[in-house]
């Protein structure tokens, strides 16, 4: 037995790369009838005039109109999911100081979806869950798990590259360190993990990252 | 009357459409841009060149190879590393993967809806049909720009100088095995698309395109209207406004609002599309009369892309070198630029990189803030008898805009 969803999606400050993976992951659901999109402003209507089962937000909250939106959004939503690395750690935008707020900082969010953009995989995991009344386990594994499982070979220590493998959060298969480079750390922060022997090995390692230090700092305490 | 549209969807970003109706017609419009500003050019300060690809590409969800192809050829180009020549064939490919999942998002899922609406055609059938094949082409073309440069949003595999790795040749090889269903699901898609009853209204508006060999893609040249030559020189006399309604600024050359995107690179480079994507618009008689028409040429693009897509893929074989080295501190000041195709128009960087190779100035000056201007002029075009009731009004309205395809995360990033 499953549900059918009703969904909705939010752009604040960001490039809807993450929405963009949302839809191509929602159209066969779509098709099938067991997805419906509400405000969705990529693909249909977006306007807010309902209840929706499912919200993904992708950005950062640069405005006060845009907080307004957030927290309407919040009532309207059963299940948050804050997508990204904008709504997460700020994105690229917070290497500004001061302009670029994170999604929690405003509403109380149910779920995270990591990436720069999110994989269509993580997003089939969260309807998957919810069409089946579950909730969607917390992801918590490093990049270093998923290259050992592909088998590709460690970028830092047969190449010697800087690499944030070890502290970032997994899910892209591997990407970057599978196409010859280090990783430089856009899912942002695994929890738990601590971001302080690599810098200590590596002081230049935070500078890769496209997101601010101060933003990633909050995640790798 | 006051027709407002206060968020526009079915477009990239965050806008809105204002029109003001008197006796005589269309007296204002406005498009409105909400989109929160990123100041990303701002953040590319004081950054090492090699890191500008992988920050760029972040402006844009929809065109983001645009971003990292056009950033490093900008920058090579200035430090005289350009790579080989079969690097810069892949990183064309990519770049057209990119025009493929572009066009199929915007021609089948945001811009024929206004068409089927105004066709009256069985819209329900018509929309899920149109929603497979974009599925089908989309699916297709973000697994090449898998396999060719990591992932289709915010790739990975390009660099300053050319490619970190080469690309995944099994699987790009393997995708060539389903590319007769997928041409076939294009060409479908150029049936649907020229059955569409669409408006002869706003007429062509001149525009840009970037200047090479080959039908537009990435080069330091460009044309528009009069001008044509150096894309720098053209760049820096554009005249460019911030309306105070709008996050996002206005282009112009001459006072005169003008267009980008595939109406001006079809008008003006028509005849150098692969004859296989021609064929289909030959026997309709095909010649664009409106801005609205830009629906069909992008998927003639689209075509033309993937049978461009599929040579590179079967004739590139297995290279040593995918790559050139650049100097890490070019030891004096560089002015660095480059012009390409977004699927939008002509997306223009210009970079100052000082002698330790950090950046000083970047700007970065997408299709759509030229886009904006011409979609504001387009709306006194709209035929009177549609200004007589509100629905009909947003409707053309709305449809102005898209056929622009606007990327608003660009103009305003």
């Amino acid at each position: 037995m499953v549900r059918r969803l009703k969904v909705a999606g939010l752009k604040l400050a960001s490039c809807s790369g993450c929405l963009a993976t949302i839809a191509d992951a929602l159209l066969p659901y779509i098709l099938k009838g067991d997805v419906e999109l509400g405000c969705f402003a990529l693909l249909a209507d977006p306007e807010m005039d309902g209840v929706y089962d499912v919200g993904f937000v992708e950005g950062s909250v640069a405005t006060e109109e845009q907080e307004r939106e957030l927290r309407e959004f919040r009532r309207r939503v059963k299940f948050l999911v804050a997508v990204g690395a904008c709504a997460l750690f700020g994105g690229p935008q917070s290497i500004n100081p001061g302009i670029a707020k994170l999604v929690e900082d405003v509403v109380e969010v149910d779920y995270r979806i990591p990436g720069c953009p999110i994989e269509e995989w993580q997003v089939r995991e969260v309807i998957n869950h919810l069409m089946r009344g579950t909730r969607p386990p917390k992801e918590t594994e490093t990049l270093c798990t998923e290259c050992r499982r592909m088998n590709v070979p460690c970028v830092a220590i047969t190449k010697g590259l800087t690499c944030l493998g070890p502290a970032v959060m997994a899910g892209c298969s591997a990407l970057c360190p599978s196409f010859g480079r280090g990783c430089y750390g856009c899912r942002g922060p695994s929890p738990g993990t601590s971001i302080k022997p690599l810098l200590e090995l590596d002081p230049n390692a935070l500078n890769m990252a496209i997101v601010s230090q101060e933003k990633v700092r909050r995640g790798w305490r | 009357m006051e027709v407002k549209i206060h968020r526009l969807g079915r477009v990239e970003g965050d806008g809105g459409i204002e029109i003001v109706i008197g006796p005589a017609g269309i007296e204002e419009s406005r498009v409105y841009v909400y989109e929160a500003k990123r100041y990303i050019e701002k953040a590319l300060r004081g950054r090492h060149y090699s890191e500008v690809p992988d920050i760029t590409s972040r402006i844009c969800g929809l065109c983001p190879t645009s971003y990292s192809v056009v950033s490093s050829t900008a920058i090579e180009k200035c430090l005289g590393c350009e790579p080989p020549e079969h690097v810069v064939r892949l990183r064309r490919a990519a770049q057209l993967c990119e025009w493929v999942n572009s066009h199929v998002l915007h021609v089948a899922l945001l811009h024929a809806p206004d068409l089927v609406r105004f066709g009256k055609r069985d819209h329900e059938r018509t929309k899920v049909e149109l929603a497979k094949t974009a599925y089908i082409i989309r699916k297709w073309s973000k697994t090449m720009s898998k396999a060719l440069v990591g992932r289709a949003i915010h790739p990975v595999n390009i660099r300053v100088g050319g490619l970190w790795s080469p690309p995944k040749f099994s699987i790009a090889k393997a995708l060539l095995r389903s590319f007769d269903d997928v041409l076939a699901t294009a060409k479908g898609l150029m049936e649907m698309v020229l059955g569409l009853e669409r408006p002869e209204w706003p007429p062509l508006r001149e525009g840009g395109t970037v200047l090479e060999e080959s039908y537009p893609l990435l080069s330091q040249e460009v044309v528009l209207m009069d001008y044509s030559g150096d894309a720098m020189c053209l760049y820096s006399a554009l005249e460019k406004e911030k309306p105070p309604y709008s996050n996002a600024p206005r282009l112009r050359y001459k006072g005169k609002a003008f267009s980008l995107g595939p109406i001006p690179r079809y008008v003006r480079f028509g005849h150098k599309l692969r004859s296989e994507a021609r064929d289909q618009l030959k026997q309709a008689g095909f010649t664009p009369k409106s801005m609205a028409d830009s629906i069909v040429i992008r998927v003639a693009e689209l075509i033309h892309a993937l049978l461009e897509i599929r040579d590179t893929v079967a004739e590139i074989s297995e290279y040593k070198v995918w790559g050139t080295e650049c100097p890490k501190t070019p030891g004096e000041k560089r002015v660095c630029f480059a012009a390409i195709e977004a699927p939008r128009g002509i997306l223009y960087h210009r970079y100052v990189i000082g002698p330790d190779g950090r950046v000083i100035e970047a700007e970065l000056l997408p299709p759509t803030v030229a886009n904006l201007a011409a979609a504001e002029e387009d709306m006194k075009y709209i035929p009177s008898e549609l200004l007589k009731s509100r629905e009909t009004a947003e409707w053309a309205s709305a449809l102005i805009v898209r056929n622009y395809d606007p990327c608003i995360s660009c103009a305003t990033r």
